[in-house]
């Protein structure tokens, strides 16, 4: 059980630094496993629950997506490394994207497909914004948006997926 | 649902990722829907994580059919495959997860 720290103890480092370092521990954790090793590091799972704005909960679902049963009676369940990768390398430089706009990653909630590609989906009354990664690079990524009655799918960068996700509140 | 994510409790919402054809050679036919009953659908799987309901008439509104195949199964026809047409298929799975309803557990679950 680690012991509780006081934050207002410590300096608080600019938000962009602490994405920085929460992205270059996830990679860490994840280029070490083998590509179904369900293990999840310390560091990844304390970085899940840093409540870091709204990103700790979506990396935090995929995480635990990532320590899940590798398949159930749909398919697989556990995320492909490539799309556990991709998917949290993405969504951290989009957060990153929007801070430096002042803005956050808003909260959505993250699935697999039967393949163990990722996917986030950010739902409200106006508008609806998904990513889709793939479970290999071999598949199509995409960002997907929905506004009103206007739909169409658009590279999955970290900066088209910062671009649409200002339309979600 | 067979899968946790497909239901936003918090806001009892069905996700979109509940209603995609999987890759060939699965779902060939189509999505596949129980037509008994809510009780039915919660025992044909293994672990079921909830029950929604979508009413016929509201899915061939999206020009899409159900088709039956047996006297308490039907598939969900016209769905696009992801790697077919990615925009139509988003676009079909959310006005599927917008017409779906949660049912309450009561009603399938048998009481203690």
């Amino acid at each position: 059980m680690p012991a509780a720290i006081d934050e207002r103890a410590v300096r608080q480092p600019p938000k962009v630094e602490i994405q920085g370092n929460w992205w270059m521990t996830a990679r860490e954790g994840a280029d070490v496993g083998e590509d179904d090793d369900p293990r999840v590091t310390p560091e990844r799972q304390q970085l899940a629950g840093a409540a870091i704005l709204h990103l700790s909960p979506i990396v935090g679902q995929i995480t635990e997506l990532w320590r899940a049963p590798e398949e159930d009676e749909y398919g697989r369940l556990r995320p492909t490394r490539y799309a556990f990768e991709e998917s949290v390398r993405c969504l951290v430089d989009a957060a990153i994207e929007a801070y430096e706009q002042g803005r956050q990653i808003p909260f959505g909630r993250v699935s697999t497909d039967s393949e163990g590609g990722v996917r986030i989906e950010w739902i409200r009354p106006s508008a609806s914004v998904h990513l889709v990664i793939p479970a290999s690079k071999d598949g199509a990524r995409y960002v997907y948006h929905e506004v009103a009655n206007n739909y169409a799918t658009d590279d999955a960068t970290p900066e088209r997926l910062a671009y649409w996700l200002r339309r979600i509140n | 649902m067979s899968r946790k994510g497909w239901i936003d409790c918090d806001n009892q919402r069905v996700q979109p990722a509940a209603f995609f054809r999987r890759p060939a050679p699965r779902d060939e036919e189509g999505l596949s829907v129980d037509t008994n009953s809510a009780r039915s659908c919660h025992q044909t799987l293994n672990k079921c994580h909830g029950v929604v309901s979508l009413h016929v008439g509201r899915v061939r509104d999206l020009s899409l059919d159900v088709v039956a195949d047996a006297p308490t199964h039907a598939n969900i026809d016209g769905l696009p495959r992801r790697e077919d047409n990615p925009a139509e298929a988003e676009r079909l799975a959310s006005r599927l997860a917008k017409q779906a309803r949660i049912v309450p557990p009561d009603q399938y679950l048998e009481s203690a």
